[in-house]
């Protein structure tokens, strides 16, 4: 059931992660991932889960909070998402007992998060990200959903929310490898915990949803300017968590070795020819006719 | 603990690209007697394979799972010695005929939960039988009768397509194990992890075993499923070769 208000209240969860787009990835000589070199951002699979949310708010008018677990810096996550889903409330869960967390301990920090969103009145639908692009995972979201007790919908592409009959009506995305791909319809009651496909992105069809939808952005670049004003710091002691279910006490676990995978070898010769020169030119045609032979002419 | 009872996982040298290791044991947590006592009564056997099928047909990744258990439980059970199974877990609606068929890829026994209700793979339902089918001791009783203080399955694997991943991540919270997704090289061998790496710097630092799944859970959900266990046919390794061929 939907909470007395009748407001739909929409939590995401985020992960700032390290910007793999080019120029800004750091790497240390031994190969791993220079994280104090490299730029973090939003993740991308995050910035979906929060473009659904956007249609949330535009849509339903819903209350939308976005949470994150991390050390202090994970803010400009949230900033980041804000700006894209005009969120209310900003929550940042952050001690030095959730340091070395596995998926296992990190749901465990957001299912108490959750249970505290909204001022306890409950929250209707949860969305997270496919996969965050440094864990690739993807055990967060589902572990997260199991331990709230939410029924899971991954991989959706489409969502609509029934808010008389507390229902969600969902589109699927599923991918079989060695067989045909299926778009699966369902229904679920709410809450319900729901991971976005990378493909989703939101659609606003009517005139009234464009206008809200502008509405919301000019108040979503007003607020993320301001976004400490929404924010709040948890810690492990004002979550009530069990202090041996977080952080590397909480961990089944653990990476033991990282290693490189070593690159083939080329198989491949190449020959570098200056083409600046005519001469040279048509050594190349040459070669490519000696290749290909009358294929190429017809 | 002694180191015989442990069986590890271990990076074969240049070949993969990491590796990640269970280990639910947490040395910086005080063990009452009473958990050490249920850790030596309970044992954990057996590598479950969760088979995927699309409308009663076994998809090609869950052939590639089973074969690859076939592989590395041989390989166990001539080093250790002890006699543990494959065992194949399929869900869904009418699809007895397919036990057979898992048999002849390499599975000494299979789990069948056939039910109207599980012809499309829902994860709170999925979840909550296999969970169920994995803490199950009379079926591991039915499956090897030599042992039967069965807790939970050594290993289990998932395949890494869209219902197998979230699967696999919802079954090992209520299993409170820990998962390494996207495998490609598996590899069973004695090994120590040296702690330190789980322990912060002020924390003393000993050297000890670890070990797969260790802890208790509760299966809790009350649906039916039909268990149906296949005894290995003596002739299984032809079966194998015709199917080959």
């Amino acid at each position: 059931m939907l909470n007395p208000s009748g407001t739909l209240n929409v939590a995401v969860i985020v992960k700032l992660e390290p910007d793999f787009s080019e120029g800004n990835v750091s790497y240390n000589s031994d190969g791993t991932l220079n994280r104090a070199e490299t730029k973090n951002v939003l993740g991308p699979h995050s910035a979906v889960a929060s473009s659904a949310a956007l249609y949330a708010k535009v849509k339903y008018g819903a209350n939308v909070s976005v949470a994150t677990m991390g050390p202090p810096i994970a803010e400009a996550a949230l900033q980041q998402s804000q700006l894209i889903c005009n969120a209310d409330e900003l929550h940042l869960y952050s001690d030095r007992i959730f340091a070395g967390a596995d998926t296992l301990a990190t749901s465990e920090v957001l299912r108490a998060g959750i249970k505290k969103m909204a001022n306890e009145q409950g929250i209707d639908v949860v969305f997270s990200g496919h996969r965050a692009s440094d864990g690739e995972t993807g055990q967060t979201g589902p572990q997260t959903a199991w331990k709230l007790g939410y029924p899971f919908i991954g991989n959706v592409i489409d969502y609509d929310i029934d808010k008389e009959r507390s229902y969600a009506r969902l589109q699927r995305l599923i991918k079989n490898y060695g067989h045909n791909d299926i778009i699966e319809e369902l229904e679920a009651p709410l809450p319900v915990f729901i991971t976005l496909d990378p493909s989703y992105s939101p659609f606003f069809n009517t005139v009234s949803q464009r206008l809200n939808l502008a509405r919301n952005q000019n108040e979503a670049e007003k607020r993320s300017s301001r976004y400490k004003e929404h924010l709040k710091t948890f810690s492990a002691q004002s979550l009530e968590l069990n202090l041996k279910s977080v952080g590397l006490p909480g961990s089944p676990t653990i990476v033991y070795k990282v290693e490189k995978i070593p690159r083939a070898k080329a198989n491949r010769k190449a020959d570098i020819i200056d083409g600046c020169s005519q001469e040279n030119l048509s050594q190349v045609a040459r070669r490519i006719y000696g290749i290909l032979g009358e294929t190429i002419i017809k | 603990m002694t180191k015989s009872s442990v069986s590890e996982t271990k990076t074969d040298a240049n070949n993969i690209q990491g590796i990640l290791v269970n280990d639910t044991e947490n040395e910086n947590l005080k063990r009452t007697a009473e958990e050490q006592e249920r850790d030596e009564k309970n044992h954990n056997m057996h590598l479950y394979v969760v088979i995927e099928q699309e409308e009663g047909k076994i998809l090609p990744v869950s052939f590639e799972m089973l074969g690859e258990g076939r592989r590395l439980m041989d390989n166990f059970n001539s080093k250790y010695n002890p006699k543990e199974n494959v065992v194949a877990i399929i869900l869904g609606h009418n699809i007895k005929h397919l036990c057979q068929e898992l048999i002849y890829h390499g599975a000494d026994a299979v789990i069948c939960a056939d039910h109207p209700e599980l012809r499309y793979p829902r994860n709170l339902l999925y979840t909550k039988i296999i969970s169920q089918i994995a803490t199950d001791k009379s079926s591991a009783a039915q499956i090897s009768s030599s042992n039967n203080t069965f807790n939970k399955p050594r290993y289990m694997f998932f395949s890494a397509d869209d219902t197998g991943r979230h699967l696999s991540s919802t079954v090992l919270a209520e299993l409170e194990s820990g998962l390494a997704s996207d495998i490609n090289k598996l590899v069973i061998n004695d090994l120590e992890i040296d702690t330190n790496i789980r322990l912060r710097e002020s924390q003393s630092v000993t050297k000890r075993p670890w070990k797969c799944i260790d802890q208790t859970s509760q299966a809790f959900f009350g649906l039916l499923y039909f268990v149906w266990i296949i005894s290995i046919p003596k002739t299984k390794k032809n079966f194998i070769l015709r199917h080959a061929a």
